[in-house]
């Protein structure tokens, strides 16, 4: 699945929208617009980890972007939306929620024959066997929590290894 | 004796009189009735033509309006009533109310977005989007005349100039006239106003800011920090 060419929307492409809005209803409008936009943006380019340097929030077509403050506004909205989670200091969009990513590996283990044996979370994130899943290439860190997340609901077991990065982390599917 | 003289004579004159009087009252009245004969043959053509055109009337968005123009000629209003001969026979009236219900849907759907006042280009555009079956029949003169009907139910819905272009606000209340003037410095400018351009009609500060405010907390508007300008979301086009 290669990544395609994403489209702005409108207001991607309107001044003000890079200027948190005074108006409360208009805020409000203005932060659903941000995170239905964080979120297509990244599932159509197939990047989990949010770059705030990225021409997401820089449009350098019409000289605006959002202020260290108007990002951190709206990544805490995308967050309290369920939309994003956030590790340390990095962000990650949700166009699935935790538990719909959840569904769609527990899903795939179940469906090709991989329940309770033991996978690799590298091979679950870059393996041949799930080139053509949605989360295939998903950040380390949050196919770690979206399967710590399956653990709590008895699907599955984490195995964390010793090292940070997750390189010797694993996972048996229930 | 003197001829046309004389009491016979007056007589004489206001008996002709009479009955030219007489003789006027019934060629009036004739002609009334002929009129109100040939009134009834048009009608009846008119009946009989919007019985074959039925299909034509409703699909055709020129060919409706050159029938309304013809309706209203001879004092018929096809919209009139919904219980009425023509509404029945064109199902007309059936096609404005439909179409009224789904306007009041796209401006409900984009107010959030422009505050409550949409172009008529972007009303078309979003009917066109919306509707099941196609909307493609639908032009600026019916939603006009389906406005026109929706204004009954209160003033909730009309048409306003702004600049060049109509638009229809779907607020109720009235915009001010300071408002629809600093709307129409933003359509000649893509749809953005600044203090300036409103300090160059001549307005002091205080009239300034009560309307900016105003348009402000109607959602009409939005503010660019880094310049201080004003835009207006139902007149950018990007």
């Amino acid at each position: 699945m290669a990544a395609t060419d994403f489209e702005w929307p409108w207001q991607y492409n309107f001044p003000p929208f890079f200027t948190i809005q005074p108006v409360a209803t208009t805020k409000e409008q203005q932060l659903q617009s941000w995170r239905n936009l964080i979120c297509d943006y990244h599932k159509t380019k197939r990047i989990w980890e949010i770059d705030t340097g990225s021409d997401l929030f820089n449009n350098s077509a019409i000289n605006r972007h959002l202020s260290p403050a108007a990002i951190r506004l709206i990544l805490q909205n995308l967050v309290q939306e369920g939309q994003g989670v956030m590790s340390g200091e990095r962000c990650f969009a949700l166009w699935n929620s935790v538990s719909q990513w959840g569904s769609l590996i527990h899903s795939w283990a179940a469906d090709n024959g991989l329940s309770n044996t033991v996978l690799t979370l590298f091979e679950i994130q870059s393996g041949d066997e799930t080139e053509n899943q949605p989360f295939h290439g998903m950040d380390i860190w949050l196919l770690q929590h979206v399967i710590s997340h399956l653990e709590k609901e008895g699907k599955a077991e984490l195995m964390l290894g010793d090292n940070e990065d997750f390189s010797d982390a694993g996972v048996k599917f229930f | 004796m003197r001829r046309n003289v004389g009491i016979g004579a007056i007589n004489k004159q206001r008996i002709v009189k009479e009955k030219l009087t007489q003789k006027g009252n019934e060629i009036a009245e004739l002609q009334l009735q002929q009129v109100s004969q040939q009134m009834d043959v048009f009608k009846h053509s008119l009946e009989e033509f919007a019985i074959k055109y039925k299909t034509e009337i409703r699909k055709n968005p020129e060919f409706r309006a050159r029938f309304q123009v013809m309706c209203s000629k001879i004092g018929v209003d096809p919209l009139a009533s919904s219980k009425g001969f023509w509404a029945q026979l064109l199902g007309v009236g059936d096609f404005y109310y439909e179409l009224g219900v789904q306007i009041v849907e796209v401006c409900l759907a984009t107010r959030p977005i422009n505050g409550g006042i949409i172009t008529m280009e972007d009303l078309v555009a979003n009917l066109e989007k919306s509707s099941g079956k196609t909307r493609k029949d639908v032009q600026a003169d019916d939603i006009i005349r389906a406005i026109g009907k929706l204004s009954v139910l209160g003033d909730g819905f009309k048409i306003i100039k702004v600049g060049k272009q109509s638009m229809i606000q779907s607020i109720p209340g009235e915009l001010t006239m300071d408002h629809t003037t600093a709307l129409d410095v933003a359509s000649s400018n893509r749809g953005c106003f600044t203090i300036t351009s409103l300090k160059e009609l001549g307005w002091p500060d205080l009239r300034i800011n009560t309307a900016v405010d105003s348009l402000l907390d109607q959602g009409l508007v939005w503010v660019d920090e880094v310049d201080q300008s004003y835009w207006v979301p139902a007149l950018f086009q990007s």
